[in-house]
């Protein structure tokens, strides 16, 4: 595995770092020599690894120990990549954007803090994972329900910084936060909203506290290290009703997504919902050999063959309902006829699929039940490996029949399935193209490397924005949002460089570069 | 497979460190690591590696391997150091892990949980690790 020292030092300099950091955290907890430092590496890479390998890993315990490794990074004017727990594999998993980054990880700050059940919060340190947060609440006797990403090693915290997302009613991760605790790059700790005030009671109700609220700031930037949060939990309902509605033909996104706006707006369809493409869905259960042992995309016979095997649809509609069973019930009946609309709609419950890997685990994420099943879909091709290509669409047929096309025919082209979904949200959908290929064939890597450049390039032009991406892409992206000369891009490169004029926290994350380190 | 996993692999199962394995006993593990090894494969190895349809583990050795084989825990060709390895270094689609999720004494215990079926059989200690 390659190992870089960070631009502009000797190795005696180096090492000098590597001895200050093992002074603050201890020598177990400083990681720079290989194999110790192997799982900082993204092992899904499309490109050589070097290109984002990092120098060295440090593990603080808590914020007095960041504030200590922030001094050193200062002093010496090494960049820290801050991670959570580093578990997003489309994404660049733990490595750092600019190589030769010592990676900042926050894995051992792992305590939840609190669980008030009255208010139905709590508050974790970067480190909880969502299984931690899961199995804490159900050791308690808890009644409150967590929200999780499809991987439940995922980080409460990292996840919801990113702006991920997940599958009940609260699925939009961050609409969820409430009150932060951030170090900054000169080691200052500031508490937002409400915490700012010396025991405020309602530090983690009520988000806003006075003045400019300035959580957002601190979200897929790198303008702050957040060490605690608080994160508003669901309390269980009276009821629970997982559904599927199939569909049978590659057109029906289109109608299907104009009869789901009205229903989310009016919360008759409560929580995350996920339109996903028969591909998508079939990958949790089966491989693409199983059906084409040839090369390029799977053709369309092998894929009706495919979809009358599993007894699911060209799109499958997940969602649930929530509450009283008498509510649930008048709900249904909205819902049903809402969909019936579409010719060939079917309808599937627990009862029909629940003992299915693919309604099993959306049945799990939808009640907020962490589990690691939606890796599944890696086996789709074999040594598979996956990168996501992640546009914006608002809740509308057109343009998601637009944007699978879109996408579609540029997999096509670089002889890759299109495998995706939607997930809806309240006005808008994120779709999630995931695109696999074996990761150790340095061709298939090459053409999933141009497909993205080349969809980044076209969904500009043609309206579409990414909302997040892999470590490969982040500039490429940051450079389409570009109105008015790029006045937004601009000013956080002027927030960047007054919060953390040495550069040293996270550098080139969501394409936001120190002046020390641009160009 | 990656060329430095590759290699490493190449190193414990052809090279020195396999030497003494071969001529360690048997032993039945102590149970308190048993113990320890069971929580840490239910916190970190289950969730893909359980029995059962909706394990991205079990499903890509099944795919690879056979069904057979598919099961870790139901396994009798998995040898400690082999486990201790792979968990660091990932292989193919699984990731490696990390110190701060895995400790090096978790390690030890799981791998040991690992080779001997969940404490089903007794196993020759090895000595190799990456």
């Amino acid at each position: 595995m390659p190992q870089a020292i960070p631009a502009g030092f000797t190795a005696a300099q180096f090492d000098q770092v590597i001895g200050e950091l093992q002074e603050v955290v201890g020598r177990e907890w400083v990681f720079a020599q290989e194999p110790r430092l192997n799982a900082y590496n993204d092992h899904y890479a499309l490109r050589e690894l070097r290109l984002h390998a990092p120098s060295a890993a440090v593990a603080p315990r808590n914020v007095a120990e960041i504030q200590k490794v922030l001094a050193v990074a200062r002093k010496y004017q090494v960049p820290l990549w801050t991670v959570s727990t580093g578990r997003n594999l489309a994404y660049g998993s733990a490595a750092p954007q600019k190589a030769g980054s010592i990676v900042l990880d926050l894995k051992r700050m792992n305590r939840i803090l609190e669980v008030n059940e009255r208010h139905a919060y709590a508050v974790v340190e970067p480190g909880v994972s969502y299984f931690d947060l899961y199995n804490h609440l159900r050791s308690k006797g808890s009644r409150l329900w967590i929200d999780c990403a499809a991987p439940g090693w995922g980080g409460v915290v990292g996840n919801l910084m990113d702006r991920g997302v997940g599958y009940t009613p609260y699925g939009e991760h961050f609409m969820a936060a409430c009150g932060m605790q951030v170090v900054l790059a000169d080691g200052s700790v500031i508490e937002t909203g409400m915490g700012d005030q010396p025991g405020c009671t309602a530090a983690h109700t009520y988000k806003y506290g006075r003045g400019p609220w300035l959580d957002g700031l601190f979200t897929q930037a790198n303008f702050g290290i957040v060490t605690r949060l608080g994160i508003h939990l669901m309390p269980e309902p009276p009821g629970y009703r997982p559904y599927l509605v199939t569909f049978p033909n590659e057109e029906d996104i289109e109608a299907l997504t104009e009869i789901i706006r009205p229903l989310k707006l009016a919360m008759l369809i409560p929580n995350a919902a996920v339109s996903v493409e028969l591909n998508l869905e079939a990958a949790v259960s089966v491989t693409k050999a199983q059906y084409h042992s040839g090369k390029g995309p799977i053709p369309d016979s092998a894929r009706r063959r495919m979809m009358a095997d599993l007894n699911v649809g060209m799109w499958n509609f997940y969602a649930a309902l929530y509450g009283p069973q008498a509510l649930m019930d008048r709900q249904w009946q909205i819902l049903e006829e809402s969909f019936r609309q579409i010719k060939g709609a079917r309808f599937f419950f627990e009862k029909d699929k629940g003992q299915e890997a693919a309604f099993g685990y959306r049945a799990k994420l939808m009640r907020g039940i962490p589990n690691l099943t939606e890796f599944s879909i890696v086996n789709w091709v074999p040594n598979g490996a996956h990168v996501g290509f992640s546009p914006m669409a608002p809740v509308d047929g057109a343009t998601a029949l637009s944007q699978y096309r879109f996408a579609r025919e540029r997999a096509h082209k670089y002889g890759f399935d299109y495998t995706g979904e939607y997930v809806v949200g309240w006005r808008d959908m994120h779709h999630i193209f995931v695109i696999f290929y074996d990761r150790d064939s340095d061709d298939e890597k090459k053409r999933v490397y141009d497909l993205m450049n080349e969809m980044i390039d076209d969904a500009a032009a043609q309206g579409y924005g990414e909302y997040r991406t892999h470590l490969d892409f982040m500039d490429r992206i940051a450079g389409t949002y570009n109105w008015n000369d790029g006045a937004l891009g601009k000013l956080t490169q002027r927030l960047k460089d007054t919060l953390d004029p040495t550069g040293i926290l996270s550098p080139g994350k969501s394409g936001i570069w120190p002046s020390v380190r641009r160009g | 497979m990656t060329c430095s996993t590759a290699a490493l692999l190449a190193m414990l199962l052809f090279g020195a460190a396999s030497v003494r394995a071969a001529d360690a006993p048997e032993t039945a593990t102590n149970p308190a690591v048993l113990e320890k090894g069971g929580e840490v494969f239910e916190k970190w190895c289950a969730p893909c590696h359980a029995a059962g349809p909706g394990h991205a583990g079990t499903m890509a050795l099944a795919v690879r391997l056979g069904r057979d084989k598919s099961v870790l825990l139901e396994r009798s060709d998995l040898v400690d150091a082999y486990v201790r390895v792979i968990v660091r270094m990932g292989f193919r689609m699984m990731p490696p892990f990390k110190e701060t999720e895995i400790s090096e004494a978790e390690l030890e215990a799981v791998a040991a949980f690992v080779a001997s079926g969940g404490g089903k059989r007794a196993i020759k200690p090895q000595a190799a690790r990456p």
